[in-house]
């Protein structure tokens, strides 16, 4: 039953950064690279949650398959806020924060990507973890 | 020979078969009652108003410019002479050339001498680097100076202040070319030649329309389509251009949909087996992934998203499949769309799984758009470090280091160079105080122009111009630098195959306007900058030396200049590498199938193709440990912005034959200004009638971010799809509705993750017919 126990958390874990990834990207509307990456990869991880979903029927867990394609019902003022702070340089700092939260939160969802669609999808350029989270690194740098 | 060329844009015929001398044929224009005779002197140079690189003479009596000439023994372009070149020549005496610098005094431009304009901009940069940072200044450069300005502006930015911003305007013509080299070579690089048109049996061109932003070299296309077994075409387009009407295979995808189109390409050659898979073991990595990726991608999906047949995709694949010697040519259609590094890749993909590469007709050229593009990315005025070295590699940071006499801390490594969307992002957000813009246009060719006119007009932004002509972005500017134009200063010029020309000066600049070099290095000289021996920095002083510096920079890279010289460019234009095993330079890389490919040496270690994350060194010496060629791939993503109920339409810009850029030369020139002197929009017949307009109606283009304003023009063009060309902006307009002329009003800030290259190809519009103007 280990693994059982392993599906649910990544599933736990793996909702999570969906949501994490839409907030980032409502908070950093003004940061076209962060706001439109950050959506890419939410697709991603949501597509995630339905393999895992779908890897957790045999074991007998039942997994919601779908998550929301919002950060929540403040997705509109986090995009306003951003927006009225685009000018101004401390939302660097924020995102640098957010950032560094986002790189650990995706270590936490690792083997999740490719391992359960090793055969049919196995180009890491597209599902690979590790390689996902470098798409957090070129932004630290201003 | 005298031709009309705004007829006649491609003059006549000159047919010839494979594997012969493409004909001679030369061009010339002078002003009016003016015979060769006439002329004082002819004054070699190269053509500066598209990427081709044609080789001209500038004729010059009584101290100016009075006509031009093509030259017949040019590699290039063997004489000929494109319309704008014919003409444009004349945008040098425009009497309102900016002559004089102007600083910004009571919110107004005034004159001023060059002493109080560069001690303002010194004055400026010393307080900014003492309060903010060098990350607080900026620079925005071209892709129509000269190589010596750019390795000296390279040099100052990356060497004497440290900053990691400095970007070409080449950002948002050639960074795709740039981006899919690297990711498929591992280093940029032009692995074809123009002369693979003489040999080729299939030439395919992806969103290349070639008839209007390279003239000359379509006249080669159309001399061999016009002699004995002439070659077949394939085009990909959503418009219906001379390509496409000449081509024997026309494929035109929905914009936003050339990646699945591409994949399902490369999914029929494979499943057909037409792969040289001897080529394939010996020279490159990464094809049972490829296979693997395009297997999801059967030419029956590909139809549905691009909505072509897929029977056409088929046709396409076939003669690509049967090619004997396939020459693959990309530029905007595929560079400045979403996904454009991915989609630019797979056409290097199908050269590589075809095995067709290094050999004459076998090549793949990966275009530009402006006359020395080529020479700001090899310079590493674009976002790259000098003499393509790889800026996540310490080795080469420290060897650049070395060759300056800087400390290696001195030069910014930290992340990649910063691109210019993301310098004007900086400037938006206030951390960037100091924008020094040369030789380009922002105001009116970036996109989502409302957004960069506030950038621009912020006071705490000082905004230094330096240009030939007050254009809109001057007009925005604390201090405008008069600048030398083309023919007015000396340098070296290299085209989008490896071509080197040198370009001398024919005629003085007028008034006090002085070479962009001249201009940098006195600011260098201002600001004291120093070398690690206390030398002044950089220690060159003129464009030869600039030159001679700038061979030692190349020296054992991809891009070597070593076995040039300016004595030896007099004599002919050579295509680099050129070094003492080559002195006359390489028509082809790659032609052993070894690349410049080694973790060690590579300029790049490639970039996620979905999300653009940067790879390290041990990513990259995994995959690829002895540097042979990447068949690299991704799946298609739909673009961020598609079509809806409330804006149907995808909307494309681009470019026509008659005008560069934003005009700032072409429209002061009679014959091109009057060959194209509106804004227009190209839809097709069933959406115009739709919509109740016919020829020359204006129509009104809205998007979330403005308005056009556009004549309409009903031509051969995909239904669902709008084409609005960039050129025009606001000089010579008295506009009074507000700013419905340029473009990229409409435009979307979005760009390719990979490349950094804005998207001009996808964005989303409604049209409507514009009130009372039948
Ligand atoms: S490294 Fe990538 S492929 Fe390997 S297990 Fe982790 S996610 Fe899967």
């Amino acid at each position: 039953m280990k693994i059982a126990l392993a599906l649910r958390e990544l599933h736990r874990a793996e909702k999570a950064l969906v949501r994490d990834l839409l907030k980032m990207s409502d908070r950093h509307h003004a940061e076209p690279e962060i706001h439109h990456v950050a959506r890419d990869l939410a697709r991603w991880s949501r597509d995630h949650v339905r393999a895992l979903a779908d890897a957790g029927r045999p074991y007998g867990l039942e997994l919601g398959a779908e998550v929301a394609e919002r950060s929540g019902p403040l997705a509109p003022v986090r995009t306003a806020v951003s927006e009225l702070l685009s000018t101004r340089p401390e939302p660097g700092v924020l995102l640098l924060a957010d950032l560094r939260r986002l790189h650990r939160a995706c270590a936490g969802c690792r083997w999740t990507g490719n391992c359960w669609r090793r055969e049919r999808r196995p180009s890491r350029t597209t599902t690979c973890w590790p390689w996902r989270a470098a798409a957090t690194r070129t932004h630290c740098a201003s | 020979m005298r031709r009309d060329a705004i007829a006649d844009p491609w003059g006549a015929r000159t047919p010839y078969g494979p594997g012969q001398s493409w004909p001679v044929r030369v061009d010339s224009q002078l002003a009016d009652g003016l015979t060769e005779d006439d002329v004082d002197r002819w004054v070699p140079t190269a053509a500066v108003l598209h990427s081709n690189g044609d080789g001209l003479e500038l004729a010059v009596k009584d101290g100016r410019l009075v006509g031009v000439r093509g030259r017949a023994a040019d590699r290039v372009n063997h004489g000929r002479v494109d319309p704008k070149d014919l003409y444009g020549w004349q945008a040098n005496a425009s009497p309102d050339r900016l002559t004089t610098p102007l600083v910004r005094r009571d919110g107004r431009l005034v004159e001023a001498s060059w002493d109080e304009a560069m001690g303002l901009v010194a004055g400026r940069s010393r307080a900014l680097l003492d309060e903010r940072g060098p990350s607080s200044i900026g620079f925005y450069t071209s892709g129509q100076l000269f190589c010596e300005e750019y390795y000296t502006l390279a040099a100052i930015a990356h060497g004497a202040i440290g900053t990691n911003h400095l970007d070409g305007n080449t950002r948002l013509c050639t960074a795709t070319a740039a981006a899919a080299l690297k990711e498929t070579f591992g280093c940029d690089g032009q692995p074809g030649s123009y002369t693979d048109v003489d040999h080729a049996d299939v030439i395919a061109l992806y969103g290349h329309n070639v008839a209007e932003t390279q003239s000359v070299l379509w006249s080669r296309m159309l001399d061999r389509l016009a002699g004995p077994n002439p070659p077949s075409l394939l085009c990909v387009d959503p418009r219906d251009t001379p390509v496409a009407r000449a081509a024997t295979v026309h494929l035109a995808p929905l914009p936003g949909t050339n990646l699945a189109l591409m994949n399902a390409l490369l999914h029929e050659i494979i499943a057909r087996d037409w792969v040289d898979h001897d080529y394939l073991d010996r020279c490159t990595v990464g094809f049972d992934q490829l296979a693997a990726l395009v297997a999801d991608y059967p030419p029956e999906r590909a139809a549905e998203i691009c909505r072509i047949p897929a029977a056409r995709i088929r046709e396409a694949a076939a003669l690509l499949g049967g090619a004997q010697r396939l020459l693959s040519t990309v530029l905007q259609g595929f560079y400045q769309a979403h996904q454009a590094t991915a989609a630019a890749v797979q056409v290097n993909n199908i050269n590589l799984v075809r095995g067709m590469l290094g050999r004459p007709g076998r090549g793949v050229l990966q275009m530009n758009g402006q006359p020395t593009a080529e020479n700001t990315r090899e310079c590493g005025a674009d976002g790259d470090l000098t003499g393509f070295r790889n800026w996540a590699n310490d080795a080469h940071v420290t060897e650049l280091a070395d060759l300056w006499n800087l400390e290696v801390k001195q030069i910014p490594h930290y992340a990649p160079p910063t691109h210019a969307m993301q310098i004007f992002r900086y400037a938006e957000n206030g951390s960037l105080r100091l924008l020094w813009v040369s030789a380009t246009n922002p105001a009116v060719s970036l996109p989502d122009l409302a957004r960069i006119r506030s950038i621009l007009s912020q006071d705490r932004l000082f905004l230094v111009v330096q240009d030939v002509f007050l254009t809109e972005t001057a007009e925005l500017a604390d201090v405008v630098l008069p600048a030398a134009m083309w023919g007015e200063k000396t340098g070296g010029f290299t085209n989008a195959d490896r071509t080197v020309h040198l370009s001398e000066k024919a005629v003085d600049p007028p008034g006090q306007a002085r070479p962009d070099l001249d201009i940098f290095l006195d600011y260098a000289r201002r600001m004291d900058f120093r070398d690690r021996d206390g030398q002044p920095f950089p220690p060159w002083h003129d464009a030869e030396t600039a030159f001679e510096a700038w061979k030692r920079a190349s020296a054992g890279r991809p891009c070597d200049y070593t076995g040039l010289s300016y004595g030896k460019l007099r004599q002919r234009a050579i295509q680099w590498p050129c070094d003492a095993e080559h002195p006359d330079g390489t028509e082809r890389l790659y032609v052993d199938g070894k690349f410049f490919a080694r973790p060690g040496y590579c300029e790049d270690y490639g970039r996620d193709l979905v999300t653009g994350g940067p790879a390290d060194q041990n990513e990259y010496r995994a995959v690829n440990p002895d540097g042979k060629a990447m068949l690299k791939a991704a799946e298609y993503l739909p673009p961020r912005e598609m079509p809806s109920a409330e804006h149907p339409f995808a909307l494309i810009t681009g470019r026509t034959i008659y005008q560069f850029h934003t005009r700032t030369k072409t429209g002061r020139v009679p014959e091109l200004r009057d060959a194209a002197p509106e804004v227009w929009v190209e839809m097709s017949e069933q959406d115009a009638k739709a919509h109740d307009l016919s020829e020359g109606d204006l129509a009104e283009i809205t998007t979330p971010r403005g308005a056009v304003r556009a004549r309409v023009r009903i031509r051969g063009i995909r239904d669902g799809v709008l084409f609005l060309p960039f050129h025009y902006g606001y000089w010579g307009t008295d506009d009074p509705s507000g700013r419905h002329r340029a473009a990229n009003e409409l435009t979307i800030t979005d760009w390719d993750p990979v490349s950094k290259q804005p998207l001009f190809k996808t964005a989303a519009a409604a049209m409507r017919r514009a009130e009372g103007t039948r």
